[in-house]
């Protein structure tokens, strides 16, 4: 039964597979790609030169390219693990801190979620991009000079991370109060089990599914703000692992760490030239915008799952829904 | 009643106030705000030219957070101006802050004005179609309200040069120069996400509605389908939308910023970006200038809707 619904849940499926075959084509890409040297000017037939990189759409190049004539297709494609990879890293380590911290607020008295509630309201009168930005950029651009690429790394994950934390606990917080509420938590306790015990053989089997809907918003939101951030110059990996520096011997240090086409990183870098050359940044938007369609469909898929499992029963509930009750009427004073 | 309403939302503004601050000063608890500075005032006077030495890492400094925090509440009480730092100039804050305030606000509220008429009218035009074919728009609105506004706003103004260049037509002006502002175009673009978010909670709310008995009553008297639609079930929706309309006005806020990037204003955000690094007072100062008026707004308008609810009894 679950089974089959599942495949009938067109929304779910839809945006699931796009972003599987998403991922594993960018990681095959990755794999068995070879290098190719890229060509600067397009010939036609008789060898005349065409056009100069970078190539506007065609049907050679779906996307345009970029200024050396890679492929903007499988640039994307390239990009993706990292960037759909990273914002699902993000989106988990947040609902795994919540979901602690949830736990603690729900074992804390009242005052605190009220405290924290009221503190946590602050985070809701600036944009997300606004305090992420103020926060990583110091790192990666202001101060980059004083920061290693690891901290440039994991300080902005960690920021990332723990923006939405405060929310998100309240979120978990309040679910718990709502499960603790129901008879059978009473029986539970009645029977002696343990707070502890209590919360993970009956209260947490029920917060899961809830909280998977939650992880695929997140992941949606991540890479909303991946966007955002890259707008403004800010993606994760820094924005100067390409330049080459020399350390005091004279020797070039080389790129340790580069994550190549990541999509934040795409927008960062063309858009200076998107008056000129739109496709460059447009490509990569794009590609954020559908994985963005694919997680909200996925989203709208789980919520509704009803819908598309009693598929039958519906015409029946619809004639049955205009039952008069009692409390239908009441005398105007 | 009024005392009690009064109390609780003095004290969710005085919390929210002390989250702002701790906010607004974390980058001070991160990093070497100080030193940094230093080191970048004189790269910027070109005292310093290598910077390769430098190696700083992320601390956790109390003690200047807390310092922070009261450095930038210090001009509340006295009457310091507010400067900040950009490329080796101290420049004072306001006015030259309070305009780039009005200029965007005057954005963000046309804007708001006209996603609540864009998604009041496309409700009410929803709504006369029949059920079965309601689907269509709505699934128009999923895959519009999905996507992110980045996207929108690039693909709105790529499309205006697109037909200036086809046709030499300039609807609007694209991005603000000097003298000439696009003024028409940011609005209408800023409005279009928050008028789909209105549109989605009208539209459930209105068809919740149409559920009702009186709206059965109304058509068993005779009366026409638009008329119940635009006075009664309207007048009902409004309390549902006006609970979203919190949730509205942030999600425009966040709007906001990528409009601002994108049609190059100069506008609020901007310079929070531009400046609120290097500069984080200026955060905590934005967010009072977003919190206080909103705040008060919206207590205001949920205080006047309970004693509307109070003294009407029920709401139908």
């Amino acid at each position: 039964m679950r089974k089959i619904s599942l495949l009938h849940n067109k929304p779910l499926l839809g945006g699931g597979l796009f972003i599987l075959l998403l991922l594993i084509g960018s990681i095959l890409y990755g794999l068995f790609s070879d290098p190719q040297e890229p060509q600067k000017v397009l010939l036609d037939e008789n060898n005349n030169a065409v056009e100069l990189a970078p190539f506007s759409p065609s049907t050679k190049f779906p996307l345009g390219s970029d200024l050396d004539g890679n492929n903007f297709l499988l640039k994307i494609l390239e990009g993706a693990k990292f960037t759909i990879g990273l914002s699902i890293l993000v989106a988990f380590f947040r609902m795994v801190v919540s979901f602690v911290g949830g736990y603690i607020l729900y074992l804390l008295p009242g005052t605190f979620r009220r405290l924290l509630d009221g503190l946590a309201n602050a985070l809701h009168y600036a944009p997300v991009t606004i305090f992420t930005y103020v926060l990583i950029a110091p790192v990666i651009l202001s101060f980059s000079w004083s920061y290693d690429t690891s901290t440039k790394v994991i300080f902005p994950m960690l920021v990332l991370i723990l923006i939405s934390v405060p929310v998100l606990s309240l979120y978990v917080q309040n679910e718990l109060h709502l499960i603790a509420e129901k008879e059978f938590i009473e029986s539970a306790k009645v029977m002696g089990g343990s707070h502890f015990q209590i919360f993970r053989k009956h209260m947490a089997p029920f917060l899961y599914p809830k909280l998977f809907v939650v992880f695929i918003q997140q992941v949606g939101q991540v890479l909303i703000v991946f966007a955002h951030l890259g707008l403004l110059n800010v993606f994760i990996g820094g924005s100067d692992v390409r330049i080459m520096e020399y350390d005091l011997e004279g020797e070039a240090t080389i790129e340790v760490f580069s994550m190549s086409n990541e999509w934040a990183g795409l927008i960062a870098q063309n858009f200076q030239y998107v008056s000129s050359f739109p496709w460059m940044v447009l490509a990569p938007v794009t590609a954020f915008a559908l994985t963005i369609l694919a997680v909200n469909s996925i989203v709208y898929g789980l919520t509704h799952m009803y819908t598309y499992r009693k598929r039958r029963k519906k015409s029946i509930e619809s004639s049955t829904h205009s039952v008069i009750r009692e409390d239908s009427f009441y005398m105007k004073s | 009643m009024f005392k009690t309403y009064l109390a609780r939302s003095l004290i969710q503004f005085s919390l929210t106030s002390i989250g702002i601050m701790l906010i607004g000063s974390l980058p001070y608890l991160f990093f070497n705000m100080e030193s940094q500075l230093d080191v970048l005032k004189m790269v910027d006077r070109k005292e310093l030219t290598n910077t390769l030495f430098i190696y700083d890492t992320i601390v956790l400094n109390f003690e200047e957070y807390i310092k922070h925090m009261m450095t930038t509440l210090n001009p509340l009480f006295t009457d310091n101006a507010i400067q900040y730092y950009e490329r080796g100039r101290e420049l004072p804050l306001f006015p030259e802050f309070f305009d780039a305030y009005l200029l965007s606000m005057v954005y963000l509220l046309a804007s708001l004005t006209l996603a609540l008429v864009l998604g009041v009218l496309l409700t009410i035009l929803t709504m006369l179609l029949p059920k079965e074919k309601r689907a269509l728009p709505k699934g128009v609105l999923f895959v519009l309200e999905s996507l992110p506004d980045i996207f929108v706003i690039l693909i709105t103004q790529l499309t205006i040069i697109w037909i200036y260049k086809a046709s030499g037509i300039l609807l609007f002006n694209i991005a603000s120069g000097f003298n000439d502002r696009a003024f028409l175009l940011p609005i209408v673009v800023l409005a279009l996400l928050p008028a789909l978010y209105i549109f989605k909670y009208l539209l459930v709310s209105f068809e919740d509605e149409e559920q009702q008995l009186y709206v059965e009553l109304a058509r068993g008297k005779g009366l026409k389908r638009s008329k119940i639609l635009v006075v009664h079930i309207f007048r009902n929706s409004i309390l549902t939308l006006f609970n979203h309309f919190k949730g509205i006005f942030l999600f425009a806020l966040a709007n906001l910023v990528m409009l601002e990037v994108i049609f190059e204003v100069r506008g609020f955000m901007t310079f929070v970006i531009n400046h609120g690094v290097l500069n984080p007072e200026i955060v905590t100062i934005a967010l009072f200038m977003i919190f206080i008026p909103s705040f008060l707004f919206f207590t205001g308008m949920q205080w006047i809707l309970e004693r509307w609810l109070h003294g009407k009894g029920e709401l139908l």
